[in-house]
């Protein structure tokens, strides 16, 4: 088994899922509170993802990071590198890829909770943010948690976008899925089975502890 | 809270309808596909015979003119082309994909098959040979003329070959490399395709400098007119042969070999040739 790449798909699930929730969780929190036009097209961009094939947002980026896309070149000329090709190129990518699935289920989340205790909050003399951070955020938890297990299934298995972004770079770009495919086109069954089982049981857990959150909400 | 666990509740029940549907669309697709065949079948006893052909992406622009101009020569043969990558093909035919014969970007999967008995063994023959150039975008000014001194330059920062682990060309491009004395300053810049497709796309794109691609590619519309190429000398890699097999329980295997002789015949060989995959240049 590809030991390295199953290591890489980690490190990105995990980065994915930790970013992708301390920027996802207040543009959800807005999301959630408004009800604007503004609001709903945003909602719209936010779940594009899900429509996209893989391998067209995977160009997409690709052409916007390279040296010769508007991403691409003010990265160059500040840090004086290159983006494609990199675990950074991964990085944004995933987290545009799996943005829906971190977003949507905190917009769910936030916009259950119950409104009086927002106002109660609100009377009893705390901030707009303290309310966030003490009364919402709290409350939505089991959803939080559910749109972070998703992101980093999501991340783990996903193979479009890091295919066209990464370049196969063995311990650098060289994830999980990318390895499986490697090793199907090398005709090495066993090696692509062995790590399928290994992708595919990490899933299921994520499934599973989706599942025993949502035994708790219900509760 | 509700609407969450409402949310997350209902995604066991989507995961089985989904997979409910997608079996039935699969089984619907299934009986379909066998209910034309066997209609075409009963037909084509009577007026048209058909030919079911498997081709190596690489080889698209090429098969694409040898089929339209076959189906001069023979009006009456429906041809039905799959093209894929070697591998996948491969894969199909040996779980009983229905082609007839099958062109390869290499010799290994013809050969392969012929070993599993799924491919007849006379009817393999090498009907291209690919050749390996070096190839830039117009808009990056680097001149690939300079050949592999090129890939040295610091102006070049990511190389795109295909994956020597599975492609032909991958494989070649890094004997290339090496026999041209660049291995140490090239490896490092090296990023891979899945297939020379999407090599060429890196370079294209603008992501990697300079992509080591099938003359095949280069030559093709989309690429000749957005970049230009150099040719690897061919002391400095293997040659890479193309394939071709006919498969076992073909269903028109006289077709088959009659398109196969055309293909090997002077006119599809000119076509190959102008398509860059010509026996030597």
């Amino acid at each position: 088994m590809d030991w390295q790449a199953i290591q890489l798909s980690l490190q990105l699930a995990l980065a994915t899922t930790v970013v992708l929730l301390l920027m996802g969780a207040p543009l959800a929190y807005w999301l959630s509170s408004r009800r604007s036009v503004l609001a709903t097209i945003i909602e719209s961009v936010v779940a594009s993802p899900l429509v996209i094939p893989p391998t067209v947002l995977g160009l997409v980026i690709l052409l916007a990071i390279g040296p010769r896309g508007p991403v691409g070149r003010a990265y160059e000329s500040i840090t004086g590198g290159t983006l494609p090709f990199s675990f950074a190129a991964l990085l944004m990518a995933s987290l545009l890829f799996s943005l829906p699935f971190a977003v949507q289920p905190m917009v769910a989340a936030f916009s259950s909770v119950d409104r009086r205790l927002i106002d109660a909050s609100r009377c009893l003399g705390a901030g707009s943010m303290k309310t966030f951070l003490q009364v919402v955020l709290p409350l939505s938890i089991p959803g939080i948690c559910a749109g972070a297990v998703l992101t980093f299934a999501h991340t783990m298995g996903e193979f479009g976008v890091v295919l066209m972004v990464g370049g196969g770079i063995p311990g650098k770009t060289r994830t999980a899925s990318v390895s499986i495919y490697d090793a199907v086109q090398s005709m090495e069954y066993e090696r692509a089975l062995r790590t399928s089982l290994f992708l595919v049981s990490i899933s299921v857990m994520a499934l599973i502890v989706t599942a025993v959150l949502r035994r708790r909400a219900t509760l | 809270m509700r609407r969450i666990s409402k949310v997350i509740k209902a995604l066991p029940s989507v995961f089985v309808v989904g997979l409910a549907l997608m079996i039935s669309a699969m089984m619907a697709y299934g009986c379909e596909r066998s209910a034309t065949n066997t209609a075409k079948r009963g037909k084509s006893s009577t007026d048209k015979a058909e030919l079911s052909i498997a081709v190596a992406s690489s080889v698209k622009p090429a098969m694409d003119a040898i089929v339209l101009a076959w189906a001069k020569v023979r009006p009456d043969v429906e041809v039905t082309v799959t093209f894929g990558a070697s591998g996948n093909l491969y894969a199909q035919i040996v779980n009983g994909a229905p082609f007839d014969i099958f062109y390869s970007a290499d010799t290994l999967f013809p050969e392969k098959l012929i070993e599993m008995n799924v491919g007849l063994r006379d009817s393999l023959r090498t009907y291209a040979t690919g050749q390996l150039v070096i190839w830039a975008a117009t808009a990056t000014g680097l001149d690939v003329r300079r050949g592999f001194e090129l890939l040295s330059d610091t102006k070049v920062r990511h190389i795109a070959i295909a994956n020597p682990e599975h492609a032909p060309y991958g494989r070649a491009a890094r004997e290339a490399i090496t026999l041209a004395g660049v291995a140490e300053v090239a490896t490092p810049k090296l990023v891979l395709g899945a297939n020379v497709e999407q090599t060429a796309q890196f370079a294209q794109s603008g992501a990697a400098d300079v992509a080591i691609i099938p003359l095949s590619l280069a030559r093709t519309p989309r690429l000749g007119t957005s970049g230009a190429y150099w040719s690897v000398p061919q002391r400095l890699y293997r040659m890479i042969e193309h394939g071709v097999v006919r498969i076992a329980n073909a269903n028109s295997s006289s077709v088959a070999a009659e398109f196969d002789a055309y293909v090997a015949g002077p006119d599809a060989l000119r076509m190959l040739e102008q398509a860059g995959l010509g026996r030597s240049e």
